[in-house]
């Protein structure tokens, strides 16, 4: 180990800690130096909940030396998605070196991994067509067009290509909505190696697959509603408008070119909505053979099952019953009771926790089946939940139901429109004094409804 | 009760004149901890304070300093980096 890698690893372990919602980062064991990364695109932007990748090599004179940044969520190389992160991945940053900066922009050792990807998040903006230099105060009318037909589509093309073309990938779905037919992988019983996917001999890191199919089914109702909205403001098959910094054409081109088709869009990501819930649903079946096969990750949750179950009964604060479904480990099912005295009094929720014999590689997938009206809960009943308690872990399967407690009990959230997934509880919530008297009507209404679903 | 002192150890701790919690700005280990380069904190591993008050481990600042893309400028505020008195 020498001072890069050392402060690496701490920078890397401090975000994984650090449960940031709009960047993850992981590497290869064995090459702690080469780092990729995940930005959400940032809320109220045209990039908003998009996934963007980047690679990070980090040299040897790190921190006296800026690590080399590429993106590389573009298409294949042919997709620009702001004027400083070109279609062949460069980033154009001053800490980076790769712009010239202002003096006092330029690289320095006090920089770090999360400084720089806060930097390019910095970038996907509102209005990126003023990132381009010499149109930072453009305000011509042909500006104002290119600014909006600029922001119309980025839009198209992260829904498109960020979340949809990625989506489809990991779940090998052709954008027809047909499957790719893959020779049947060796199954790894869950060991970490199950990250590398063996395609066509090449070995493939995915790190962020099941977070971004989390968050994808977090966010799935904004892209439907964000799908709906775009539709309005263009016709299908019209050409995307090209900027007059972008560069057109073949190999060489530097560009964002193609044409609306949201149907289409809306048709495909409703077909990626089904799969991911059928993928939820075989992980029973798998489970229930990994039960029949004596598999160490069944008689893992069987055993936190019934730790979680001897928890919740001794605890004082939490008031729910946890059951398996058809004794499967892998399905849980906890109903919760609200507790007097606020607002959940007289509510009976249910929620179910479905585990990958992947766990905990795959996190559970997370679902009320009581119907909710909540601002963290989406309306197919899909919470933004934290693993919770004490001492929240990933791998502790109760940090889950934990987490999810902790949400519903939560009395004084800080706004953070990355959680909100259900938008028409949101607006009611977070606007006026009346609005939120109507959340707390329509809120209070879910809960005593919910006995009828019990 | 009488109680008759036979023998003591006498046991010291020190620590940097630091504020506590914080990290060295281009190692992020403690103050209190030593630069990735030394074994042991202490005066092996001293710590050095600038004008402009951003202090660093003194060996950090010298692997940033040396290098010329540094221009001698301080890697927290960019301004001229100088020894305080």
């Amino acid at each position: 180990m020498n001072q890069s890698t050392l402060r690496l690893t701490r920078e890397l372990a401090d975000i994984q800690k650090s449960n940031d919602l709009s960047i993850a980062v992981a590497c290869r064991d064995s090459d702690i130096r080469s780092i990729r990364a995940l930005i959400l695109g940032p809320p109220e932007t045209p990039y908003e909940f998009g996934f963007f990748e980047f690679t990070m090599k980090f040299p040897k004179e790190y921190p006296a030396k800026a690590p080399a940044v590429n993106a590389i969520t573009t298409n294949g190389g042919r997709c620009r998605f702001n004027p400083n992160i070109y279609a062949g991945g460069k980033v154009c940053l001053s800490i980076l070196g790769t712009w010239r900066g202002e003096r006092g922009e330029e690289w320095s050792s006090a920089q770090g991994l999360e400084s720089i990807l806060i930097s390019i998040q910095s970038l996907m903006s509102s209005n990126p067509y003023e990132n381009e230099p010499g149109y930072e105060n453009a305000n011509s009318q042909h500006d104002k067009d290119n600014q909006k037909a600029y922001i119309l589509k980025i839009r198209h093309e992260t829904l498109r290509i960020s979340i949809i073309q990625r989506l489809e990938d990991y779940l090998g779905l052709k954008a027809d909505g047909t499957s790719i037919v893959r020779e049947p992988r060796e199954d790894t019983g869950g060991d970490s190696s199950s990250a590398y996917v063996d395609d066509g001999g090449v070995y493939f890191f995915e790190p962020f697959k099941d977070l971004c199919k989390r968050r994808f089914l977090w966010y799935y109702d904004t892209y439907l509603a964000s799908i709906q909205t775009e539709k309005e403001k263009v016709t299908e098959n019209q050409a995307f408008t090209q900027m007059p910094f972008e560069m057109s054409g073949g190999s060489g081109g530097n560009s964002m070119e193609g044409k609306f088709n949201y149907p289409e869009l809306e048709r495909r990501i409703q077909t990626i909505r089904q799969k991911l819930d059928q993928e939820a649903e075989s992980w029973g079946v798998e489970g229930m053979k990994a039960l029949k096969d004596e598999r160490g990750v069944a008689a893992n949750l069987q055993r936190q099952f019934e730790q979680a179950k001897v928890f919740f009964d001794k605890s004082e604060t939490a008031t729910l019953d946890m059951e398996l479904q058809d004794n499967n480990p892998f399905i849980w099912r906890v109903t919760y009771f609200g507790r007097p005295m606020t607002n959940l009094d007289g509510g009976l929720f249910i929620f179910t926790l479905r585990f990958s014999v992947r766990f905990p590689d795959e996190q559970p997938r997370v679902q009320f089946s009581t119907p909710m009206f909540h601002h963290k809960i989406n309306k197919d009943g899909i919470p933004a939940y934290f693993p919770g308690g004490l001492h929240p872990r990933p791998d502790d399967a109760k940090s889950h139901v934990e987490g999810v407690i902790t949400l519903l009990e939560e009395e004084d959230p800080a706004y953070d429109p990355r959680t909100q997934i259900n938008i028409e509880a949101s607006k009611l919530y977070w606007g006026t004094k009346e609005e939120r008297r109507e959340y707390s009507k329509q809120f209070r209404r879910s809960v005593q409804r919910s006995i009828e679903y019990a | 009760m009488k109680v008759k002192i036979k023998e003591w150890h006498a046991v010291a701790t020190w620590r940097w004149d630091m504020p506590e919690d914080e990290v060295c700005g281009i190692c992020r280990v403690d103050f209190d901890g030593c630069c990735p380069n030394c074994k042991y904190p202490g005066d092996d591993c001293p710590l050095i304070v600038g004008k402009c008050h951003h202090s660093f481990h003194l060996h950090c600042i010298l692997s940033w300093i040396n290098q010329e893309s540094a221009k001698g400028l301080c890697p927290m505020c960019r301004q001229k980096f100088e020894v305080a008195a």
